[in-house]
C-alpha cells in the first residue's frame, strides 16, 4: 500500500514540529526517516499511525492507497507500530502479547482459539521466539523484546509497518544483527514499511529510500546511493558522515578558488575524509592544500589522519591501510592534499 | 585490604549499630506494641464472655453495622473516582494539572474537624443548603448521609495518591500500543491499564478502608452521636469511655484494633507482591 501525505503540519505550543510536509511512501518499499532529534521524524511517523493529529487545515490529507484516513482513529487504520521502548504489555506472556491484536477483534471477525494459537506460533517462529512463548517481557533481552514487539505488530496483518527508532535502545552488536534481520524480513514479506532513525549508517544499510529531515522540513528524498553520493543540501552532506568544510569563491570565469578567508567566500566547499589524495610534492595544481600531519590513528578499519593547514584548521582524512603503507607518512610531515570528490553549496 | 577499608567507612561501628537498633525497638514497643497489648488486655480483663457481651450489645452491633456500611459506600466510591482522577491526571497533560494534584491532598492537609465543619456549613439547618433540605425533608447532618459524605471526603486521597505516581511512571505507551492493535478504549482499560495498576490500586483501597472505618474527627462533627443510629465504632468507643464503661469501651476498641491488624496483614501481603513484581 502506498501512503501519501499532503500539506501536513504540526505545531506543539508554538513550536513548528512539521512544516507543510508533502510526501509519498512507495508501495512495498522500506523507507527510512532520517534526521537529528527534534527534526520531526517521529512526529511524522505518529501522524501516519494516527497517534498524533496534524494541525487542522482544509487541504491536509493522509492517503492510504488514495483513501483519506485523516479522520480515522488509530485503531481503525490497521497499522503495525513498533515503539522504541517496545511498549510490550508487561503483565502478559509473549504469546498473549502477540495474540492481543487477534483477541480484541469483534466476535464475528475473531478467529477461533486454535486458529489464533496457530497464527501466533507462526509469527513467533518467524521472529525465532517460539520457544519463549510463556515468558514475560521482563524475562527477555532487549533484542528479544523488540522481536516480540515486531511479531505483535505483524499479527494484525497491517497494511503498513511503522517503526520508531526500533533499534535505538539496543547495544551495537544486537543492533547490527537485528538490522540485517529486519531487511531480510522485509524482503520476505514486502510490506510497506517506514522506520525512524537518527543513525545514518542504519538508514543507508537497511532502507530502499531515505527521507532526510531537519527542522520539520524535508531536506532530500532519494535512494541511499543518491543521498550519500549526491547530497542535495549541505545539511544532508554533513548529516550523512564526516565532512571537511572549506570556504571559497567561484569567480566570473566559473573557476573555483579556495582560500580560507570567510569574508570573501561565497561558497562552501565540502569534502569527505576519504575523498582526498595525499601528494608528497606540490605539482602546481590549483586548489591543493599544503598541510602538516598532526595526529595519526591506525587502530581501526581505516587509518584516520588529522592534518592542520597553515591557518591551523583541522582537516580529517581517511585512508586505507594499504595506501597509508605506500606513502609512509610520519607525524609532522608536510604534504599536500588534493580533493578527488567534492560538493559545494552557496554560502 | 582496600575493600575492608571501604566497608569500615560505609558501615557504622557495632556499638552505634546496636544503639540505633535498640532505640528503634524500644520506641516501637512503647508506642505501638504496648498500646495494642493494653487495648486487648483491658478488653479481656473481665473475661471473654463479658467481652463478647459488650460486642453483641445492641448499640455496639449497630455501630459496627454503620461502620461497615460507611466503608462499603465510601471505599467503592473512592476506588472509582480515584481511578478516574489518576487516569486523567497521569495520562494527560493539561493546564492546571499540578494544581489539581495538589488539591487532591486537601483532605490530608486540613484537620478532620474542619472537614466535618465544612459539611455542617453546607448541609446543616443553618447551612447554605439547609432551608432547601428542610423543605424537601432531607436530612444529611446528624444522619447517615453526612457520615458517609465526611468519610468519603477524608479518605479520597488514598487511592489517587497511590495511583498517580504509578500511572505517570508507566506512561501511556502500552495503551497506545493496544490502540494500534485495534483495541477500543474499554478493552484497553480492562486488559492493559487495570492489570498494570491492580496491586497499587489494592494497596490504596486497603489504606482507604482502614481510614474509612477508623475516622473519628470529621465523623464526630457530623454524626450527632445518636446512640444506635449515628454512632460508628470509634464514636461508640469514645462514648463508652466517657461514661467510665471501660471494659465495653476497650471491647469496641479491640474490634477496631482487630480490623486494623487484618488491614496490616493484607497490606503486608500486597506490598511483598508489589516488591516481587518490581524485582522481576
Amino acid at each position: 500500500m502506498s501512503i501519501s501525505l499532503e500539506n501536513i503540519s504540526k505545531t506543539f505550543n508554538g513550536f513548528k514540529a512539521l512544516d507543510d510536509i508533502n510526501l509519498t511512501f512507495e508501495d512495498g518499499k522500506l523507507t527510512a526517516l532520517l534526521g537529528p532529534s527534534g527534526s520531526g521524524k517521529t512526529t511524522l511517523l505518529r501522524i501516519v499511525a494516527g497517534l498524533e493529529l496534524p494541525d487542522e487545515k482544509d487541504n491536509s490529507k493522509i492517503l492510504f492507497n488514495n483513501e483519506d484516513v485523516i479522520d480515522k482513529p488509530v485503531r481503525k487504520r490497521q497499522v503495525g507500530f513498533v515503539f522504541q521502548h517496545y511498549a510490550l504489555f508487561r503483565h502478559l506472556s509473549v504469546f498473549d502479547n502477540v495474540a492481543f491484536g487477534l483477541e480484541v477483534k469483534k466476535r464475528k471477525e475473531r478467529l477461533s482459539k486454535s486458529e489464533i494459537h496457530e497464527q501466533v506460533f507462526e509469527l513467533l517462529r518467524i521472529v525465532q521466539l517460539d520457544t519463549m512463548a510463556d515468558r514475560l517481557p521482563s524475562q527477555l533481552s532487549g533484542g528479544q523484546r523488540q522481536r516480540v514487539a515486531l511479531a505483535r505488530a505483524l499479527a494484525i496483518k497491517p497494511k503498513v509497518l511503522l517503526l520508531d527508532e526500533p533499534f535505538g535502545s539496543l547495544d551495537a552488536k544486537v543492533r547490527a544483527e537485528l538490522r540485517r534481520w529486519l531487511r531480510k524480513l522485509h524482503d520476505d514479506l514486502h510490506i510497506t514499511s517506514i522506520f525512524v532513525t537518527h543513525d545514518q549508517e542504519e538508514a543507508l544499510e537497511v532502507s530502499d529510500r531515505i527521507i532526510v529531515m531537519n527542522h520539520g522540513r524535508i531536506e532530500q528524498v532519494g535512494t541511499p546511493d543518491e543521498v550519500f553520493h549526491k547530497p542535495a543540501t549541505e545539511f544532508v552532506m554533513q548529516f550523512l558522515g564526516d565532512v571537511n568544510v572549506f570556504h571559497g569563491r567561484v569567480d566570473k570565469n566559473q573557476t573555483l578558488l579556495l582560500n580560507n578567508a570567510k569574508e570573501e567566500a561565497n561558497i562552501k566547499f565540502l569534502v569527505r575524509p576519504h575523498d582526498f589524495e595525499i601528494l608528497l610534492e606540490n605539482n602546481n595544481e590549483e586548489n591543493i592544500f599544503p598541510v602538516k600531519a598532526h595526529r595519526i590513528l591506525t587502530a581501526g578499519v581505516m587509518v584516520k589522519i588529522e592534518f592542520v593547514d597553515k591557518s591551523n584548521h583541522l582537516i580529517l582524512v581517511h585512508l586505507s591501510h594499504d595506501s597509508y603503507g605506500e606513502i609512509q607518512l610520519n607525524l609532522g610531515d608536510e604534504v599536500f592534499l588534493r580533493p578527488k570528490q567534492h560538493h559545494f553549496y552557496d554560502n | 585490604m582496600q575493600s575492608r577499608h571501604i566497608e569500615k567507612g560505609l558501615y557504622p561501628p557495632f556499638i552505634i549499630n546496636a544503639l540505633i537498633t535498640a532505640i528503634t525497638l524500644v520506641f516501637l514497643a512503647l508506642f505501638l506494641i504496648l498500646p495494642l497489648v493494653v487495648i486487648f488486655g483491658e478488653a479481656f480483663r473481665e473475661g471473654i464472655s463479658i467481652w463478647w457481651g459488650s460486642i453483641v450489645e445492641q448499640e455496639a452491633l449497630s455501630a459496627l453495622r454503620l461502620t461497615l456500611l460507611v466503608a462499603a459506600i465510601a471505599v467503592p466510591f473512592n476506588l472509582f473516582f480515584g481511578i478516574v482522577a489518576s487516569w486523567a491526571l497521569a495520562k494527560f497533560d493539561f493546564w492546571g494539572r499540578s494544581f489539581i494534584i495538589t488539591l487532591i491532598d486537601l483532605p490530608f492537609a486540613v484537620s478532620p474537624i474542619v472537614s466535618g465543619l465544612i459539611f455542617v456549613l453546607l448541609f446543616g439547618i443553618h447551612g447554605w443548603m439547609g432551608p432547601w433540605l428542610v423543605k424537601n425533608n432531607i436530612q444529611i447532618i446528624f444522619a447517615v448521609p453526612g457520615i458517609v459524605l465526611a468519610t468519603m471526603f477524608v479518605t479520597f486521597p488514598f487511592v489517587a495518591r497511590e495511583l498517580i505516581p504509578l500511572m505517570t511512571e508507566q506512561g501511556s505507551e502500552e495503551e497506545q500500543a493496544a490502540l494500534t492493535l485495534g483495541a477500543n478504549g474499554w478493552q484497553t482499560f480492562w486488559k492493559i491499564t487495570l492489570p498494570n495498576i491492580k496491586w497499587g490500586l489494592l494497596y490504596g483501597v486497603i489504606l482507604c478502608n482502614a481510614r474509612a472505618m477508623g475516622e473519628f474527627g470529621a465523623v464526630s462533627v457530623v454524626s450527632g452521636h445518636i446512640r444506635g443510629e449515628t454512632n460508628t465504632l470509634p464514636l461508640q468507643a469514645e462514648i463508652l469511655y466517657n461514661e467510665y464503661n471501660f471494659t465495653a469501651a476497650f471491647a469496641v476498641a479491640s474490634l477496631l484494633a482487630f480490623l486494623a491488624l487484618i488491614t496490616l496483614a493484607l497490606k503486608f501481603f500486597v506490598e511483598s507482591r508489589i516488591n516481587k513484581l518490581e524485582t522481576l
